[in-house]
């Protein structure tokens, strides 16, 4: 059929199965190959600790660490299927929930962090929130750096109309603070720790525990949670070792982590109160879902015509119990739930 | 080839690549949140257009584009035709301008960004020069490639060296010139675009797109790319349409 | 002086001489291409010619218009005012400006003189009619037929009055049809306008039936070899070319072509 036309045929039938095979979902990779994580390094901490103090190998699973620079890059990397577990943020489970994207489980919450802060000029005249009117604040959009930089207007009732958000990468608002083509950036760490270092009291940072605290969380596929579920209750059980080491040696544990996050370790131990390191998934979370999405809805002119998704079937906090119990019946210390 | 057929042969590809991905998102083969069907995507598209809220982006990227455009167009074209019609000149530049030429300019960004700050400068001198070396290079070219007959016959007939710069080198190189222009314009456009994502203020497509990037919005993405997409495609039809009329005896 | 389109033999010699060619040599590198040629040009006559492949026509044209100097030797003018020189190319397309219309391209010369556009116009426009040419003044120069583009060249060298008219084989790229019917024009314009007429062909037929005299150029290092007189009577016709007294001067013609270029170099000094 189509004698002369089987070029043009054959040409079109490719480029078909190119598209097709390339924003297709991908299968997750085999039991056989390592667990692979990843996120961003300042909200990993128990699977960075775990990882390090070889707990994972304890239980007997095989990882692969993987660094991201954002909670929005770590989800991305598990839609697609390029990692199994994602240590990501709230934002990212509220948003990601807005598309028909495969289902995301989130099965563990391993930090509540209020490490977001405004780090502001003060040669540029800001030394108070007042004096931001006028200026532009830099964030990085659909993060913890945005809602938190929003949250802190509306915390301070700041008129909106005088200040203006525009957006950047984190590597970016480092490098703009830096050489002062920007006023302000809400950010997190190690990006203001690098600042103060660089610009000592050229800057002061802006942050209240009360405006904003974000979640860290374990997220998978469901298809990975449904495939993969006792490897990954395993790999649970080394983060509840994790945490209970670093409960008991906080100093080992912070000279681990500054070096992993790119920090002096006597500067993480001085901000150590922005982290706190719970392990568990309260079931409240699905209101901090709803919450964002209604503030994305509320906020954003995209959102405008979409509404808010329901939240119900995300958490998954099987996995984190059946870790726990595991981990009560092996070690002699309590586990708490 | 009458028009009508003609047209439906033109038609055809952007038809057949339609059609591809509708059979591709309707299959099922397709992760929907990685490629939105068509209609979904046209949906938002006419959403975007007729709401308004993506005019005044388009109109902030097509600024920046402008600016930074003229001024390379107005600067490369002269500094072009001169190096060109100097074999000295041609000589001793043309290493220099092609390795400049050859650097990604999306790479100067953040060294635009230490000079002219996160405002409009930046963006504007990254589409300034995106646009400027390929000018030059053309009109330089196109000088250089002048016929040498004509100039000749000019001289004959008594023109100055400069006359026959103006009357006849400056002609001769038009076309070229002008081949250089319009590749740039669509360079000058995608950098803005580009550096848009990187630095954003209020307004500009770039931002737009990296928005609905952060905010996992991908209908909006693709409506948002086609926006750009149909954009740049216009321009470019546009300068087409100006240029054959300009340079008319071009292909005669 | 009454001028007549072909001056009984032997009355040429009685012009004055308009320019005097004195032992001009010219090389290209090691090329020799020029070597001592000498040679008187009468004022208002036609002369053409002819030489074998490579010895410098189109350098020696060149030298005589000023567009290019020679190496030794000189061109002299003994009337001592400077001639005024019409150029036409051989390659039409490569000379015209596709960009101008066929009226601008022939009001070129006087644009470069500065004279305004409304007179430069007129001028063309006066040009035009004065040699009846029928060229269309507002079309463009890439859809001419040969002919007209030379036609449209001629203009342009008469715009400026001049007082040679040079031409580089201007009928080379064109038909056989076209060729003889811009004869008949040319000869008409040298009627006309009372120049001298400079034209090298590469076609013996042409060479001679155009010219008062034929010169033959040697092989390089090239001089002239011969001067033929074209001694065919009453006025010039296209009848002529099939004449038994032009089939004779043909022969001759022929004759010293094959001498000069002859395998036996011993013949040059």
């Amino acid at each position: 059929m189509f004698p002369r036309q089987r070029p043009i045929v054959s040409a079109v039938g490719a480029l078909t199965l190119c598209i097709a095979g390339c924003t297709s979902d991908r299968a997750p990779s085999s039991k056989a190959a390592p667990l692979r994580w990843g996120g961003p390094a300042n909200i990993s901490m128990l699977p960075i600790i775990a990882e390090r103090k070889g707990f994972f190998r304890e239980e007997g699973i095989e990882t692969k660490p993987n660094y991201l620079q954002t909670g929005k890059m770590a989800m991305d990397a598990v839609v697609s299927g390029d990692i199994d577990l994602g240590v990501l943020v709230e934002t990212n489970i509220a948003f990601i929930k807005f598309q028909n994207a495969t289902p995301i489980k989130v099965v563990a919450c391993v930090m509540q962090k209020h490490d977001d802060a405004l780090i502001v000029r003060t040669d540029k005249g800001i030394h108070k929130p007042t004096d931001l009117y006028g200026k532009s604040i830099s964030i990085v959009p659909a993060t913890t750096s945005h809602r938190f930089a929003d949250l802190f207007v509306d915390f301070y009732k700041l008129d909106r109309r005088r200040i203006q958000f525009a957006n950047s990468t984190p590597p970016g608002i480092q490098a703009g603070i830096a050489n002062g083509s920007m006023p302000a950036g809400s950010i997190w760490e190690p990006f203001r720790y690098n600042l103060e270092q660089m610009l000592g009291d050229k800057v002061t940072q802006f942050r209240d525990p009360r405006i904003y605290t974000a979640y860290a969380l374990i997220s998978a596929r469901a298809s990975v949670v449904q495939r993969d579920r006792p490897r990954i209750i395993k790999f649970l059980r080394a983060l509840i070792k994790a945490r209970d080491f670093i409960q008991n040696n906080r100093q080992e544990a912070i000279g681990i982590l500054a070096q992993e996050i790119g920090m002096d370790k006597k500067v993480l131990a001085a901000i150590w109160s922005e982290y706190d390191l719970t392990l568990g998934l309260d079931p409240g979370l699905e209101k901090v879902f709803e919450d964002t999405g209604a503030w994305a809805k509320q906020t954003q002119p995209s959102f405008q015509s979409i509404s808010v998704p329901s939240y119900a079937d995300v958490l998954d906090p099987s996995l984190l119990r059946e870790a726990q119990i595991a981990n009560a019946t092996s070690s002699s210390s309590t586990a708490r739930p | 080839m009458g028009r009508t057929r003609q047209l439906l042969i033109r038609l055809s590809g952007p038809l057949v690549l339609l059609a591809i991905w509708y059979i591709v998102a309707a299959s099922g083969l397709a992760s929907s949140y990685l490629l939105p069907p068509p209609g979904r995507t046209f949906l938002r598209l006419g959403q975007m257009l007729t709401a308004g809220t993506v005019h005044s982006d388009i109109a902030a990227s097509l600024l920046r584009w402008f600016v930074g455009y003229a001024l390379g167009c107005v600067i490369g074209v002269p500094v072009g035709l001169l190096i060109g019609n100097s074999v000295v000149l041609y000589e001793a530049s043309f290493p220099a301008i092609d390795f400049l030429r050859s650097l990604p300019v999306t790479a100067l960004f953040p060294l635009f960004l230490l000079i002219f700050g996160i405002g409009e400068g930046s963006k504007m001198a990254m589409a300034f020069t995106a646009t400027v070396f390929v000018v030059i290079l053309n009109s330089a070219s196109g000088a250089k490639q002048a016929s040498r007959t004509r100039q000749r016959t000019a001289k004959v007939f008594g023109a100055s060296r400069w006359q026959v710069f103006r009357w006849i080198v400056f002609w001769e190189a038009l076309p070229q010139t002008l081949v250089g222009m319009r590749i740039a314009l669509s360079l000058a456009l995608i950098v803005v675009i580009v550096s848009e994502m990187f630095i954003g203020t209020r307004q500009g497509l770039g931002q737009r797109i990296y928005d609905a990037y952060s905010f996992n919005l991908t209908t909006d993405l693709y409506a948002l790319l086609v926006i750009t997409g149909l954009l740049g495609f216009a321009m470019n039809r546009i300068f087409l349409f100006a240029e054959k009329r300009i340079v008319f005896w071009a292909g005669a | 002086m009454e001028h007549s389109v072909s001056p009984a033999p032997g009355t040429g010699n009685r012009r004055a001489v308009q320019i005097l060619v004195e032992s001009v040599a010219r090389a290209f590198g090691s090329q020799q291409v020029i070597g001592d040629l000498n040679l008187e040009i009468r004022q208002g006559e036609f002369l053409t010619f002819f030489g074998p492949n490579g010895c410098g026509k189109t350098t020696l044209l060149n030298i005589i218009a000023g567009i290019e100097t020679a190496d030794s030797g000189r061109i002299s003018v003994p009337t001592g005012a400077r001639a005024k020189i019409g150029y036409i190319f051989q390659d039409y397309r490569g000379n015209l400006m596709p960009w101008l219309t066929v009226a601008e391209n022939i009001a070129f010369p006087l644009r470069v003189r500065g004279i305004p556009t409304h007179e430069r116009m007129r001028r063309v426009r006066e040009l035009r009619d004065r040699y009846e040419f029928d060229v269309d003044l507002n079309a463009r120069t890439y859809n001419l037929s040969g002919g007209q583009a030379q036609l449209a060249s001629t203009l342009r060298a008469l715009i400026i009055d001049p007082d040679v008219l040079i031409m580089d084989e201007p009928f080379s790229a064109l038909d056989y049809q076209t060729s003889l019917d811009l004869y008949g024009k040319i000869l008409r314009v040298w009627q006309q306008a009372h120049v001298t007429v400079l034209l090298v062909s590469h076609n013996i037929d042409e060479a001679l039936y155009l010219g008062e005299r034929t010169v033959f150029l040697s092989r390089r290092p090239s001089h002239v070899a011969a001067v033929l007189e074209n001694t065919l009577p009453g006025p010039k016709e296209l009848g002529q070319l099939g004449s038994e007294r032009f089939a004779a001067l043909k022969a001759e013609a022929l004759e010293i072509f094959r001498r000069e270029t002859s395998q036996n170099p011993s013949n040059h000094s």
